[in-house]
């Protein structure tokens, strides 16, 4: 797979000399499948659903034109920069991953998948913070265990990919966040559902909704075995 | 796409397998010794009921693969009060993607944090719940 990635693509820096030149690093790809990958950097839409929508159409327009017939994947950032602070994943559930689910659930070609930002989870950062005459050297994310699964069952449930923006050597890493993050069942949320969406929302409870899917592949083989057991019964 | 496939009661061991290994027994025997210790009628009776027990358990098969339905379900309390919830699975209002689940079919929810299955999460079809602030449910409702 061949990657494609565009930084700072939001706002007046989105014009079509620069979709023009995606779309030509596109077809020269080597490969049929191209992951391309924009990003609005730290000036891209907030909690408005038209900045939302906006980036999720410079993303799916791409799904249209440059060769979505060849499976390429579309991997667009709803969002500007994300951290661990409660208003801002409010404002996923509010505004940002509706729209990106009603994008992910009705694209036909290609693939597309709405970048929520990375999951600020366990120890996130590295840089001297100076609060209240103190300095602090890194610290771990101010999410609570409730605020951090509802983090990655908002983003699983979104289909948005799932990037861990936390510290993973050993002495920060612990057992609750191996607990969130190492989570199989969670994990395989967004990759065997179709059909996301927020299914209601009402009184500040959030309702989501996604089919799951699995493979006939037992079925499959248990029929071969049933249909060679009956070709030597006769 | 199709869902994974109940095999708990499509095992030799229920009552319809062992009929087919019976039957298969008979016509091995009567193929073996041949029709002189038996009558033709006889044979083509032994013959029909393998017929018919591989047929009853071939149909049997093909029904325990039409897939179970399977839905994700995540509730969201992102307000500052401790809120009960509930979800009417049942319910065509609750736009649940997909197709709907069987109205007497017994459901099953697997909450995907705690890893456990219990057939009263989603007793009679209702998911109920009650969450503290910024707490969510995520479940994974199944056809039993």
């Amino acid at each position: 797979m061949d990657c494609v990635f565009g930084g700072n693509y939001y706002g007046p820096r989105s014009g079509k000399l620069e979709m023009d030149q995606f779309a030509t690093s596109i077809r020269k790809a080597s490969s049929k499948s191209v992951l391309l990958s924009l990003s609005p950097g730290g000036g891209g839409p907030g909690g408005s659903a038209a900045g939302v929508n906006a980036m999720a159409e410079v993303g799916t327009a791409f799904v249209g034109e440059a060769g979505a017939a060849n499976g390429m994947q579309v991997m667009a950032r709803m969002t500007g920069d994300f951290w661990d602070g409660w208003a801002q994943l409010y404002d996923h559930f509010t505004v940002t991953a509706p729209v990106a689910a009603r994008y992910t659930s009705n694209i036909g070609l290609g693939s597309f998948y709405p970048d929520l930002d990375m999951l600020p989870i366990g120890w996130v950062a590295h840089v001297p913070k100076h609060s209240g005459g103190q300095t602090i050297y890194g610290r771990y994310a101010d999410f609570n265990l409730d605020e951090s699964q509802s983090l990655l069952a908002q983003w699983a449930m979104a289909r948005a990919p799932l990037m861990w923006g936390g510290q993973p050597t050993q002495d920060k890493v612990n057992a609750t966040t191996m607990g969130l993050i190492g989570n199989p069942e969670v994990l395989a949320v967004g990759q065997s559902s179709c059909g996301n969406r927020q299914t209601k929302f009402s009184a500040n409870i959030s309702y989501w909704a996604a089919e799951a899917v699995g493979g006939t592949r037992h079925a499959t083989i248990s029929l071969c075995i049933c249909v060679c057991v009956c070709e030597c019964v006769y | 796409m199709g869902q994974p496939v109940n095999f708990e009661n499509v095992g030799w061991q229920t009552a319809q397998g062992h009929r087919l290994v019976f039957a298969s027994l008979a016509l091995v025997g009567a193929a073996c010794y041949g029709t002189f210790m038996l009558t033709r009628t006889l044979v083509v009776l032994i013959y029909l009921w393998f017929v018919w027990c591989l047929l009853y358990r071939v149909l049997s098969f093909v029904g325990q693969v039409v897939p179970r339905i399977r839905k994700y379900i995540a509730i969201f309390n992102i307000g500052e009060t401790e809120r009960d919830v509930e979800l009417d699975l049942h319910d065509p209002a609750s736009l649940l993607p997909g197709p709907p689940f069987e109205s007497n079919a017994e459901l099953t929810g697997r909450d995907l944090w705690m890893r456990e299955s219990s057939p009263t999460v989603a007793a009679a079809g209702i998911v109920k719940a009650t969450l503290r602030p910024h707490a969510s449910l995520l479940l994974l409702v199944s056809e039993k």
